[in-house]
């Protein structure tokens, strides 16, 4: 499997441990990432107050794509989620390819819209599968407790094509257990990570980040895995505020799934950046018997 | 429906609430003020989308779809907040602060932000170069990327 590697702007600005991790573990498992030419934000950040520049921003991402003929691997459910609805966009409306078409070709590019975009958690569960993922672990995590966070983003909404079910999804968990620890449900398990308000509203942000931290707590659970660096950045790295804010204990290990796939191969955590977590990882690692 | 029109990607239907209340009781940002989806939605069908835009409650959305997904009618609560966002730009109404420099990010480089030193657990500063990282690579031609850009940006100023 070859794929053009889509960091996103978080992981390849500030988020570095899920860019490290992901090029470390998916060649493992015969998913070769190639660097594209030239790329350039997905839009979404700036679709609400100017759709144009969104749609301009994503389909520009797709043309690059296209012109390569390769199909493009995401990290982010940000991104994800802003190319599948461009996607349904262009074929909605007609009008709008076109638009876009005419301001492409002046940078050589056109658009069809027919590359596929998948993010990590459907290359790994879909493509390279739940037993391929088995046969690759070397350290099992059994006897781990685990959470899972899919991300408001990678599920919703269900009118366009989203990697897993709306209300039940699945496959992250069963992406954790393939690798011998356990898996629990928690209330909040759906809720948001507060990302999208902290460009507005930091401290509510980080209420919203909190309030999901402590109903994972309450489960007894050994850590947290997440697959946005939106997510990460909030769950991970506003443990310390939130616990503030609300006046509670919110400290749970966070990690992408990308570095739990990683320990379980039998990488060291500073070839996953784990040193760059935030949250008490080291709980998680004595857990497995690994030291930083 | 004055002023509200739906913009590319968006469906919305606020004629079909039935002020059920479903997008409200899933939603995060009710937990932190007087905000609820479903007055939003009553208000942009009572043709109140100033008094909307004047509230500040369309900052309070963190943009989790709990309520788009959850709404029984489709009536679209979150497709509602972020057409009415797109009409406080195009009124030219003062933006929050974190607007400009993305755009002026966007147009600068062709990402959201240039990436950042951070520091790891042991309080060491690093950087994409000190992790082996290459540096991102943005539009081969800049200066047409940003004239495109540009032109397509609307009310949003760097």
């Amino acid at each position: 499997m070859r794929f053009l590697f889509f960091p996103g702007c978080t992981a390849q600005a500030e988020q570095y441990a899920y860019e490290l991790s992901a090029r470390r573990v998916l060649p493992e498992l015969g998913v070769e990432l190639v660097d594209l030419p030239e790329a350039n934000c997905c839009g979404y950040p700036i679709k609400a107050v100017s759709p144009m520049a969104w749609a301009y921003l994503a389909g520009r991402v797709l043309a690059i794509a296209e012109r390569e003929r390769l199909d493009l691997l995401v990290l982010c459910n940000g991104c994800h989620l802003s190319f599948y609805e461009l996607k349904w966009a262009i074929k909605q409306d007609r009008g709008l390819l076109e638009k876009l078409n005419e301001l492409l070709s002046r940078e050589g590019l056109e658009l069809k819209g027919e590359v596929r975009v998948l993010h990590v958690l459907e290359v790994l569960h879909d493509l390279v599968g739940v037993k391929a993922i088995q046969r690759a672990v070397k350290k099992s995590l059994d006897g781990l407790r685990l959470s899972a966070h899919y991300g408001c983003h990678l599920i919703r909404p269900s009118t366009l094509p989203r990697p897993d079910d709306p209300e039940d999804p699945r496959k992250l968990e069963e992406l954790i257990r393939a690798l011998g620890a356990s898996t629990l449900d928690y209330p909040a398990r759906l809720d948001c990570c507060g990302s999208g308000l902290a460009a507005f509203h930091g401290r509510e942000a980080i209420k919203m980040a909190g309030w999901k931290l402590s109903s994972i707590r309450e489960t007894g659970s050994d850590g947290l895995v997440v697959l946005c660096p939106f997510c990460m950045k909030m769950l991970d790295g506003k443990q310390a505020i939130a616990r503030r804010l609300l006046g509670r204990d919110v400290e749970v290990p966070v990690l992408y799934y990308t570095q739990l796939l990683g320990l379980a191969m039998g990488f060291k955590p500073r070839e996953l950046g784990l040193h760059l977590n935030l949250s008490p990882v080291e709980k998680l690692l004595s857990g497995m018997g690994v030291s930083m | 429906m004055g002023q509200l029109r739906a913009e590319i990607g968006l469906e919305i239907k606020p004629e079909f609430c039935t002020q059920c209340g479903k997008c409200s009781s899933g939603c995060p940002a009710a937990r932190l003020l007087d905000i609820r989806p479903r007055k939003i939605v009553l208000m942009a069908y009572l043709g109140m989308e100033d008094e909307v835009l004047r509230s500040g409650w369309l900052w309070m959305c963190s943009d989790c779809l709990a309520c788009e997904e959850r709404c029984p009618y489709q009536v679209g609560p979150y497709s509602i907040i972020m057409a009415l966002r797109e009409l406080y730009a195009e009124k030219g109404l003062r933006l929050p602060s974190y607007y400009g420099p993305l755009a002026s990010s966007l147009l600068k480089t062709g990402f959201s932000q240039a990436p950042i030193r951070v520091r790891t657990r042991e309080f060491k500063r690093v950087d994409r170069e000190s992790l082996g990282l290459q540096p991102p690579r943005g539009p081969m031609d800049m200066k047409r990327f940003s004239e495109n850009l540009k032109a397509v940006l609307g009310g949003v100023r760097a």
